[in-house]
């Protein structure tokens, strides 16, 4: 056993193609989504946005509201019609209202700027809604309401029950870990590659020793799980120095570490021995599971995991991408282990599973054709 | 002699190929057994039958008298395999490839060490026990692939086209390396298209085609089992016609082919038939350069059991 860790280790870590992918990419991809959106990844660095506004009757309660948070939230400066157009094209600001009777905004395209001038606008007619209605229906209760309103703040975070909050860009880092877990699937295919006789004349000389295929399975699934567990340590390391704020004590962060390295490298096996198509073609399907996977946990687009959880929830529950994710949100957010438990145990539930039908498949294994 | 290997009235099919048609064999201790034919007659498909690689439709094989599965662990430790294709790790060196394999048979380390530098030597790789087969010549990957194979002196090695791509310096030393394991007391099965290779070093050889035995025997038998005893090659030219008949006419000649420059000539096992020749060349004043005789080859055999060539 302890030599055919040994080579397998060796074997593997000079393998340049699986040292990149599982060891480099994420790097590469963590420095781009820091290059992407950097200046957002903590609240504390939030930058009021520069706002026109454009009066066209000043009686408006709007100006009011405008006023109550300028300096906070957003810039205002006041501009005819034209000018404002001009200083939006220029940059100079991130979009601006006309105050008439009706209140109308103009933003250039979606983001974080359009987002919070449009939550304003909406905020503000919600209110005045709420204000008609309650002056037409309960006009006694009209005190108390407005002193509720007072204290509502708008804001741009998602805020717990323990009162935490969390960045969305920081989900994209936490999507990033997970997908980094995933990644270790190809060391995993890389292994069965080595394995199975039908796959490489490596894999038919194994086949014929005398050794227990459980000990060929296990010595290369440590030897894999070791070499990822490393990389997504460095991979921590280096997100941590980029800032990104990734909650819990580092014992916590070790254990998810390990559990999406043994979740991972066990994926890829799964794959290698299931799908009885070429080493090339596994390669593929293994990248193509773990995009897939990661795009369901927020990879790509942040609210996707919310999208998954009101339409197939059963999907995060399942999907270790979204569970890896997950234990980062929950160590962030919650104060009770309960959550961040459940993910780890559903992690290392699904890596016996995937070893043990790994195994039943690789066990008595012969081919029709090789 | 006991049976290392029997194989009773094996099928294979791929589809609607069937590339192992009732093979019967038997392999006995201590021989080298050639299994020889031309690409596709189901050489490759026999040995990994015989490992548990594949499945087969029919028929029962026994190794070491018993049926070889590919959780039979204890008899597998008394096999070596050497693959047509190199099979070894590409980021280990010599010396870590032959350790590795050597390993999963032999758990003592001092052993095991012992095993390895043997097999070193075996296949003269020293000076390049610590390269990468990425930087071995052909020749060299074959050699680091037989030593891998057989570091850990099995009892029974299978070999199946060991020499294919080598140039004929390497081919000679993995022949006599071959003769070597079998002297040191290993039964090894041999597969080959390369006839002179079979003819060499095997003991017995089995001649198989479209997945069928179609001779089995030693070298000597087998050829005892075609019409020809000699070919008579002869460097003449303007032969006419009726000379050629007259040739065909002589005793124990049953072959004539002239091509204006070389006539060759295949007659059945005789003592005189090259000095009849030269009887006939001489009273018909017919000029001639070289004369040569060759006895028949394994190809001679295989031609005449198939009326194809060997590695047609």
């Amino acid at each position: 056993m302890k030599l055919s860790l040994k080579y397998s280790f060796l074997n593997t870590i000079r393998e340049f193609s699986v040292t990149f992918w599982c060891g480099v990419f994420p790097l590469i991809l963590a420095t781009l989504f820091y290059l992407s959106f950097g200046a957002y990844l903590n609240n504390d660095e939030f930058e009021p946005v520069n706002t026109g506004v454009v009066i066209e009757s000043s009686d408006s309660e709007f100006l009011e509201v405008l006023e109550s948070i300028d300096g906070e939230y957003i810039n205002t400066k006041e501009y005819n019609l034209d000018d404002a157009k001009d200083a939006l094209g220029k940059g100079d600001i991130n979009g601006y209202y006309i105050v008439s009777e009706d209140i109308s905004l103009k933003v250039p395209s979606e983001g974080v700027s359009a987002s919070i001038l449009s939550g304003i606008l909406s905020s503000y007619e919600k209110n005045i809604t709420l204000i008609k209605d309650i002056l037409a229906n309960n006009p006694e209760n009209l005190d108390e309401a407005l002193a509720a309103m007072e204290g509502s703040e708008i804001g741009v975070n998602d805020v717990s029950l323990s009162g935490k909050v969390i960045s969305v860009n920081n989900q994209f880092f936490y999507a990033l870990i997970a997908m980094a877990c995933l990644y270790g699937n190809f060391l995993g295919t890389f292994a069965i590659n080595n394995i199975q006789a039908d796959l490489s004349p490596l894999g038919m000389r194994r086949s014929v020793t005398p050794t227990h295929k459980m000990q060929v399975i296990l010595s290369e699934f440590i030897t894999n799980v070791s070499i990822h567990f490393f990389n997504l340590i460095v991979l921590i390391i280096y997100i941590k120095l980029l800032g990104v704020v990734l909650g819990g004590n580092i014992g916590l962060i070790l254990i998810v570490c390990l559990a999406g390295a043994v979740n991972g490298v066990a994926l890829g096996m799964l794959i290698g021995v299931s799908c009885k198509k070429s080493a090339n073609f596994k390669t593929g399907i293994s990248l193509a599971v773990s995009m897939s996977l990661s795009f369901l946990a927020g990879l790509m687009f942040a609210g996707m995991k919310g999208v998954v959880q009101v339409k197939a929830p059963i999907v995060n529950l399942i999907n270790p991408a979204a569970l890896i994710s997950d234990t980062f949100y929950s160590m962030t957010v919650f104060d009770s282990m309960e959550r961040f438990t459940m993910d780890i145990a559903i992690l290392l539930a699904e890596t016996v599973v995937m070893l043990l039908i790994s195994f039943i498949i690789v066990r008595r294994e012969r081919y029709d054709s090789i | 002699m006991t049976n290392i290997i029997e194989i009773n009235n094996l099928v294979k099919r791929y589809k609607n190929i069937v590339a192992l048609d009732h093979l019967n064999l038997e392999i006995k201790e201590g021989e080298i057994f050639g299994l020889l034919g031309p690409n596709g007659s189901g050489k490759t498909t026999s040995i990994n039958c015989i490992l548990s690689l594949l499945n087969y439709d029919k028929g029962e094989i026994l190794v070491f008298g018993k049926p070889l599965n590919p959780d039979s662990y204890e008899s597998k430790r008394n096999i070596g395999v050497v693959f047509q294709n190199v099979a070894v790790f590409d980021k280990l060196s010599v010396y870590e490839n032959i350790d590795y394999f050597c390993g999963l048979y032999i758990k003592d380390k001092k052993e095991r060490k012992i095993l390895v530098n043997e097999a070193i030597d075996f296949v003269e790789l020293n000076e390049y026990r610590k390269m990468k087969p990425k930087q071995l010549s052909g020749g060299l990957l074959r050699r680091l692939n037989i030593a891998c194979g057989i570091a850990h002196k099995p009892k029974l090695i299978l070999m199946d086209e060991p020499t294919v791509a080598v140039d004929p310096q390497s081919r000679n030393q993995i022949l006599e390396g071959i003769k070597k394991l079998n002297k040191n007391g290993s039964t090894i099965i041999y597969t080959s298209h390369y006839m002179e290779e079979v003819e060499q070093i095997c003991t017995r050889i089995a001649i198989i085609d479209h997945g069928r035995c179609i001779a089995l025997g030693s070298k000597e038998k087998l050829k005892g089992m075609i019409n020809i005893g000699e070919k008579i090659t002869v460097e003449t030219i303007a032969l006419s016609d009726e000379q050629l008949k007259q040739i065909k006419e002589l005793e124990n000649i049953f072959d004539v082919n002239y091509d204006g420059e070389i006539l060759k000539i295949a007659s059945t096992r005789a003592a005189q038939n090259l000095v009849n020749m030269l009887n006939y060349l001489q009273k018909n004043d017919i000029q001639f350069g070289k004369v040569y005789t060759e006895l028949p080859t394994l190809n001679d055999v295989f031609l005449e059991l198939t009326g194809k060539e060997l590695r047609d």
